[in-house]
């Protein structure tokens, strides 16, 4: 009789739910905060994992516990213009096989030549990134089998115009099979070897 | 008192973190308020050890009053034991 209950249990995966207007105090504003918090994919020690068993919708749009790096190795924030960067989440794929692709554009101001060696030491990398909405939400780019990749620059250079502006505008990309807010931690400070 | 006599930071230098709850959060501050290191500790926050003092003062164990009476106990008959002969 248990071994019948257990079937059913990874059998019923998800559990529908009714969906109403899911706003809280009627927030809902647009857009990214003005930073950006990037690393290395190589310098992440754990990752956090899917839901096990996600028997609720909830469940399922959550990833659970935090990234954590090596030891000696940190996440970094990078200063994005306001209103000039946003996530952009995309269905890829063909029908049986179709996942998500994030594309995050951010926009750095000037052209200090610590943006530029930024962009040039990530142009090839492999890349974690994680951006926060106007809501608060965290979404997580890269997990344990892929990386963020830089894909295009959008309006780097000085402007052509008095009334422009300089900077740095980069696209990152990074596909997954699902997608999830994240609720871990965003360590700015390097972690150390446990005893 | 300051938070760092309860917890103890692990895993991380001291230093800035972003929680999702409060924001970013400077642990190099022995100045946090010690209420929301406890909030985040009881989140399940990966970076903070409670200390002997914190165990003491913020979970103590509870008074003897609210341990079950005697009387809860059941006491059960001594298990008879066969004696080998020698």
């Amino acid at each position: 009789m248990i071994f019948e209950v257990t079937i059913f249990k990874i059998k019923e995966t998800m559990d529908f739910a009714d969906i109403g207007k899911l706003l809280t105090d009627g927030k809902n504003l647009g857009g990214l905060a003005q930073r950006i918090y990037f690393g290395l994919w190589s310098d992440v020690a754990t990752w956090p994992v899917d839901a096990e068993l996600p028997l609720t919708l909830d469940a399922l749009g959550t990833s659970t516990g935090s990234i954590a790096m090596k030891p000696g190795k940190r996440m970094f924030e990078l200063y994005t213009t306001e209103d000039a960067a946003k996530l952009d989440i995309n269905v890829i794929g063909e029908e049986g096989g179709k996942g998500y692709e994030f594309l995050l554009h951010v926009f750095a101001p000037g052209l200090n030549k610590k943006l530029l060696g930024f962009m040039n030491a990530t142009k090839n990398e492999d890349l974690v990134l994680i951006a926060q909405d106007s809501a608060g939400q965290f979404y997580l780019m890269g997990c344990e089998i892929r990386s963020a990749k830089f894909q295009a620059s959008d309006g780097s250079g000085t402007g052509s115009t008095t009334d422009g502006r300089r900077g740095l505008g980069m696209t990152f990309a990074y596909r997954t099979h699902s997608l999830y807010e994240y609720t871990g931690t965003i360590p700015l400070t390097a972690a150390v070897p446990e005893p | 008192m300051i938070w760092t006599e309860y917890f103890n930071l692990i895993k991380v230098l001291p230093g800035r973190i972003v929680t999702p709850r409060f924001g970013t959060l400077d642990f190099a501050n022995s100045n946090l308020p010690v209420e929301k290191v406890r909030a985040l500790y009881e989140d399940g926050f990966p970076y903070l050890q409670l200390t002997p003092l914190g165990m003491r003062e913020l979970y103590p164990p509870p008074p003897l009053s609210a341990l079950p009476e005697k009387s809860d106990f059941v006491i059960l008959p001594e298990k008879r034991t066969r004696k080998n002969k020698i």
